[in-house]
């Protein structure tokens, strides 16, 4: 073990300290969902498209999300957003929370989307349910960035109309000409079918691009994120197409706990996601599921 | 390895120095006692007449590296009135452990490197920065011990700060690292030079003790059969049927890291101040709420997958490569908190026979 | 630092551990390798048994309901304000619900409160009904047999006959020890409805059906001793049970196999040894081997807490006096009267449990003592502890943590937990366990020993007691055989408790086996739906909600479930853990279908937990005069896709 890793431990932060951060604003997404907006004690932070964030209710607990601001937008409020649906007790919690309210987080952690990557290839996003605000931090980094990159394709899918998030965004994004919009519902309200929108699960919208904009398989590089079911049949559509394996990119979801490779919670096999992932190539993950012997999504 | 550039020394310390020599340590002294019905656990401080002789004890209920990362630890408390305010607790003292065993000492090798791979864990290091580690080889191995097979003793070629060998009325002192240098040099006036008869009579007596084992667990084996996924389902699960998710092993083994975190809050006080605390407690993976999402689902939904997911853990050639050993010292410690006799030995044992002991042909 | 050597006080296996603490409280366990029950071995409610002491959810300080306002209170003022109130009371108007987590020193204390402070025969645990199938054996059991047997005497038979033990996770000891055997390439011969983790290491498993046991096992001694009258045919037989002739052949060649028999149950399995009768004609069985060469016979039945034997043996029975004697045994009631120093003892059976709710229900009973939170898990029924508990005009709760019964009470005193209380429990195997302080008291928190001689005190009766160890001095007296407790031995684990009761199984005619009568599946209704008492792999008090691991571990469900295999499951299109409908002739409800491969085909089962909640189409239970226990229905079920 190297001396300096032990000096460092003495002298630097303490690694499970949180950063305080002041609740600015609060956005009611869906009527479990609401948008956090927070302003760090330490002031802006740099981070990637699709690294996370553990943030602290104390006394209650800590818990992982996706920034789903992008970093262009931190750099010009000085703020970061996470997206939070209420299903636990740190999230039940936080939806307590008023602005001015005071949390604790530690970020930027995880890997995020390797964007580098996807520079001057087509890009197809497609996101599922509350998978979206990762992808909404990717998108927005990617459409304040857009001449670094191709055609992009965002296709998002929700059980009901009013399960999507980023409402007021969506209908911006639909407008774009620099952006191919598809969204779908499982089940449509009467308004979603006044308007005539579609309805099915998200990979009934891959015929449709095959149509309007056909993947050209080793220029394309999707992003993929809700649950996992959704992912497995996106997955499968995108291997129809030929995408290359390690062209497909997911985050995965585990129960993350300290968000640094020590607790354990989230490993799969010798890979943690927290550390390792969130984000992972389904060229990794295929490899990953070979070597533990269990399942990845 | 800390310091593995050191200059290895080796040399005497007679056994009526010993005493000296302990009340010469700053700071806390673990050291093993015996415990009221007779366990042997590491106590800090205790009083020096009450620390163990070599040939009294095998090695501790619980191992000392738990002195570094407890069962339960308070990351950090803090204060909720308006603004958080958050407090750490104080800085540890310098620690010296006496009497720790070569497989404990190859597992604390381990643990550094594990709490300060990617990002560092500062309760961890912290402590590990300030321990000295004074071991004494293993001459009378135990009825389940298997250090030999995992790299983990009787005898430590390197990993040791210090390693004593018990030659009956003096000890054969080897330094082996800055740390052990260190304590050495401030201390030369218990030390003679050592003869060289002395470190082939060490190497003869470990030569010796490898006799000594009564059981031997096939690690390599254990690790090509699992990682090849050469095991049958019917041998998983028929293992995982005997393991009641007690907990009991991963609490036992010094390799083992996983642990919970989890907050306390008080009611508020007079002042309006609520208080509490973050703390850190050992955690599972063979518990079924281990790696249960916040939505409820459970990736590892049974107990045979949990129970799987321990031994890939342990034995994957995947997770040997990156932590550059296997992921057990050999210290037999499993054997005895194992409700269902699958304990390390047993599984390993029976991944190399592909047969579970207790089965009977019907 | 280190504590000296306690107990676990989650379950009736008793393991003995040390607690670890450092300068803020306890930080962990120790299993104690050299404890002859625990053996090093600690299940994972040992393991965290430490946490509940670092928990910060506690009731602190007494409280007092005055007014419709719920305010602490001073504990002094609220002792003198809960005896003023009692005062009001006849001795008959007065219950007492004590628990089977606190001290024998506290249920010894609870029994003399009750009998010579109140004057009162209205004790009980809920946990006792239990118990009353063993105990009522116990007078019975003949020279030879050993009953019940230890944990290490049951490691060294040659043949294990285990009887509706479910769960590898419910008596982890026990556990050990059948896992030991079968590494070892002992016999083990299981009798389980549940095809648990033992099921495949057994050298024969039997699935009975469903309250048959009593008649197998008439049926088994019928075969090995040619004396025992077996009122079936062999037709009648295999229709009842289920099981073939030729299987109760297989079954007495293997018992007639070994030397050294041990016969293990669980006296809390609904499906099992829940009836008298099955306890006696599991003596019946074994008497007859006795016949037949076997050299050592022990039975250990299995309780569920951590001293549930000790407040049997302490005398929270409403029939009961300290040291398993009757209410009536003129030399316990003569020495009752000159150790307490009172003229006489109430002679008029007091109330169980579920005659003192449904008393405080009617208006016979209108002051309750509620000690423990013992009901919570035993007399799963919120809405009937409700009923019974806004009914009473006085509820007096000493208790740790704030619940539906403390939400009633008038007086709640807070109670000490595990790890801070001290004193001696009873384990599975009648061995005495020593409790250790490990942890100063939260608040003004203290064991009910010592609110009871206050409220005895205020009453005017003057009780108190410097220590418990002063309580256990007295008890020695009071009870004869157990003079010669000492706490050094009961340190060591040495002190085993063999005292005969006095409960004789009046009631029940040797040749009485009861039939089972069960409802028959059809096309429509293809499940036979059965309460068991298993809610979780292990069975816990409260105690383990405010252990933050256990918690996690325990979060998993608490809307109603059916246990179902997975097959059966999919064939009725459903997934694990899918919203369902359960159908049964009498209606349907709302469940979640947990898959269960331990479960057999044909069979759903319900756990306990949320019978009440599932009344309406399950059916009505009914209380076993015998015994005091809730006696369940069975029905007939079918499950399907909830919309």
């Amino acid at each position: 073990m190297a001396m300096e890793a032990l000096q460092a431990a003495c002298n630097g932060k303490h690694l499970y300290e949180p950063v305080l951060a002041r609740i600015v604003e609060i956005t009611d997404e869906t009527p479990d969902v609401k948008t956090f907006t927070l302003e760090l004690e330490c002031g802006a932070i740099e981070y990637r498209p699709g690294q996370f964030a553990e943030v602290s209710v104390f006394g209650v607990g800590e818990a992982p999300f996706g920034i789903s601001s992008s970093p262009t937008w931190t750099k010009r409020t000085g703020y970061i957003q996470v997206t939070v649906r209420a299903v636990g007790r740190v999230t039940g919690a936080l939806h307590q929370l008023n602005v001015g309210d005071y949390v604790g987080v530690r970020a930027p952690l995880g890997n995020g989307f390797p964007v580098e990557r996807a520079e001057g290839k087509r890009v197809i996003i497609v996101g599922g349910g509350i998978g979206l605000p990762p992808l909404r931090s990717l998108l927005n980094y990617m459409l304040d960035n857009r001449e670094r990159f191709g055609k992009i394709t965002l296709l998002y899918g929700a059980r009901t109309p009013a399960d999507r998030v980023y409402k007021r965004e969506l209908d911006e994004w639909e407008r774009r000409d620099d952006l191919e919009y598809l969204d779908t519902v499982d089940i449509a309200d009467e308004e979603w079918q006044r308007l005539g929108k579609r309805v099915g699960v998200v990979t009934t919208l891959f015929p449709i691009i095959d149509e309007q904009s056909p993947i050209d398989p080793p220029n394309t590089i999707a992003f993929i994120c809700g649950p996992p079911i959704m992912i497995h049949f996106v997955i499968i559509e995108l291997e129809k197409r030929n995408v290359p394996d390690e062209n497909i990119i997911s985050t995965l979801e585990r129960h993350m706990k300290c968000g640094v490779g020590k607790c354990g919670h989230c490993a799969i096999g010798h890979k943690y996601v927290c550390t390792d992932g969130p984000v992972f190539s389904w060229a990794e993950m295929k490899e990953l599921e070979w070597m533990c012997a269990e399942p990845t999504v | 390895m800390s310091g593995a550039s050191a200059e290895i020394r080796a040399m005497v310390l007679r056994k009526e120095r010993l005493n000296d020599l302990l009340w010469s340590i700053e700071g806390q002294l673990a050291a093993p006692i015996r415990l009221e019905h007779g366990e042997v656990h590491f106590a800090v401080n205790p009083p020096i007449e009450q620390i163990l002789q070599d040939s009294d004890y095998v090695n501790s209920t619980i191992s000392p590296v738990a002195l570094l990362f407890p069962q339960t630890e308070i990351l950090f408390n803090f204060k909720l009135n308006g603004k958080p305010q958050i407090e750490f607790p104080k800085e540890p003292q310098p620690l010296t452990i006496f009497g720790i065993r070569s497989c404990d000492v190859a597992a604390m090798r381990y643990l550094e490197m594990f709490f300060s791979r990617k990002f560092i864990d500062t309760p961890f290091m912290e402590r590990a920065s300030r321990t000295t580690l004074i071991s004494i080889a293993c001459q009378r191995p135990g009825s389940s011990c298997f250090c030999p097979c995992c790299a983990g003793g009787p005898f430590l070629e390197e990993g040791h700060d210090i390693q004593l060998t018990d030659f009956g009325d003096i000890f054969l002192v080897e330094v082996g690292s800055h740390k052990g240098a260190q304590f050495a040099d401030g201390r030369m006036e218990f030390f003679e030079p050592a003869p060289c008869e002395l470190i082939e009579r060490r190497n003869r007596v470990a030569e010796e003790t490898l006799q000594k084992f009564q059981i031997a667990s096939h690690m390599g084996t254990g690790v090509r059969k699992l990682t090849s996924r050469s095991v049958s389902e019917e041998l998983w699960n028929m293992m995982a049927a005997r393991c009641i998710e007690c907990g009991g092993c991963a609490f036992v083994c010094p390799l083992c890291t996983c642990f919970d975190v989890v907050d306390h809050k008080l009611p508020p006080d007079g002042d309006g101040a609520a208080r509490g605390w973050r703390e850190r407690c050992w955690d599972c993976c063979q518990f079924a709420g281990y790696s249960i999402e916040a939505a409820g689902v459970n990736p590892r939904p049974n107990k045979v997958s949990r129970f799987k997911r321990r031994f890939y853990h342990k034995l994957s050639y995947f997770y040997m490569e990156m932590d550059g050993r296997v992921g057990c010292v050999g210290c037999g410690r499993c054997i005895q908190v194992c409700f269902g006799v699958v304990d390390m030995p047993a599984v390993v044992n029976t991944l190399r026979e592909e047969k579970l002991l207790g089965v009977r042909l019907r | 630092m280190v504590s000296a050597r306690t107990t676990c006080g989650f379950c009736g296996c008793g393991c003995g551990l040390y607690v670890l603490s450092d300068g803020d409280g306890v930080i962990g366990v120790i299993p104690s390798e050299a404890d002859v029950v625990g053996e090093g071995r600690l299940c994972i409610r040992g393991w965290h048994i430490y946490q509940p002491l670092r928990d910060t959810d506690r009731i602190l300080r007494a409280i007092v309901s005055l007014n419709g306002s719920k305010r602490e209170a001073d504990y002094k003022d609220a002792v003198s304000r809960a005896a003023e109130a009692l005062k009001k009371f006849s001795p008959n108007q007065i219950g007492i619900i004590a628990s089977a987590t606190g001290t024998n020193e506290d249920a010894y204390i609870a029994t003399k409160f009750a009998r010579a402070v109140i004057g009162t025969n209205n004790i009980d645990f809920p946990g006792r009904p239990r118990l009353m199938p063993t105990l009522m054996q116990l007078g019975s059991v003949d020279e030879g047999i050993s009953m019940p047997c230890t944990l290490n005497e049951l490691a060294d038979a040659d043949l294990l006959f285990c009887i509706g033990i479910g769960a590898s996770t419910r008596y982890p000891q026990v556990t050990a020890r059948i896992f030991k055997s079968v590494v070892e390439m002992k016999h083990l011969l299981l009798i389980d409805t549940w095809h648990s983790d033992f099921a495949p290491y057994a050298s024969l498993h039997i699935s009975p059906k469903p309250f048959s046991d009593a008649v197998l096992l008439r049926a088994l001694a019928g075969i090995l001793d040619s004396a025992v009258k077996v009122p079936f045919s062999d037709d009648e037989v295999s229709s009842i049970t289920g099981v073939s002739s030729e299987q109760l052949r297989a079954m007495g060649d293997l018992l007639l196999g070994g030397k050294r028999l041990a016969a293990v149950y669980d006296t809390a399995s609904l499906m099992h040894m829940c009836s008298p009768h099955c306890v006696r004609e599991l003596l019946v069985l074994i008497r007859a081997l006795r016949g037949r060469g076997i050299e050592w016979c022990g039975i250990l039945p299995m309780v569920e807490r951590c001293n549930s034997n000790g407040a049997l043996r302490m005398g929270i029975a409403p029939m009961l006096l300290p040291g398993l004697k009757s209410i009536t045994d003129g030399e316990a009631v003569r020495r009752a009267c000159s150790i307490w120093g009172i003229d006489g003892l109430p002679q008029v059976m007091g109330m169980s449990t579920s005659q003192m709710l449904s008393a405080a229900v009617s208006g016979d009973l209108k002051a309750l003592i509620i000690i423990g939170d013992d009901l919570l898990t035993d007399v799963p029924d919120e809405q009937r502890l409700r009923d019974a508990l806004s009914k009473v005009e006085l509820l007096i709760a000493i208790s740790s943590y704030h619940s539906p019964l403390t939400e009633a009470a008038r007086f709640v005193f807070p109670r000490s937990i595990w790890g801070e209380t001290v004193g001696t429990l009873v384990n599975t195997e009648g061995r005495m366990r020593r409790l250790i302080r490990v942890a100063e008291p939260h608040g003004d928190a203290m064991q009910e020993w010592q609110v009871l001689c206050d409220l005895a005190t205020a009453l005017g009766f003057k009780m108190s007691y410097s220590s418990s160890d002063e309580v256990l001095d007295e008890l020695k007296r009071f009870v004869p055989e157990y003079s010669d407790i000492e706490l050094d031995e009961v340190g060591k684990g040495t002190c085993l408790l063999r005292e005969k009761p006095a409960c004789a199984p009046e009631n029940i005619t040797h040749e009485e086996i009861a039939i089972p009568e069960l409802p028959s599946p059809s096309d429509e209704f293809p499940l036979l739906l059965l309460v068991e008492r298993y809610y979780l792999p292990w069975h816990a008090d409260t105690l383990a909600l405010h252990s933050s691991t256990l918690r996690r571990e325990f979060r998993l469900r608490f809307t109603p479930y059916v246990f179902v295999n997975s097959a059966q499951g999919h064939s009725f299109g459903l997934r694990d853990g899918m919203p369902a409908l359960l159908k049964t002739p009498q209606g349907s409800a709302r469940v979640t279908s947990v898959f269960n491969d331990a479960v057999p085909a044909g069979i759903a089962i319900l756990p306990e937990m949320f019978f009440a909640q599932l009344r309406q189409a399950v059916g009505q239970e009914r209380v076993d005069e015998l015994t005091g226990a809730t006696i369940y229905p069975v029905t007939v079920a079918a499950l399907e896709r909830a919309r």
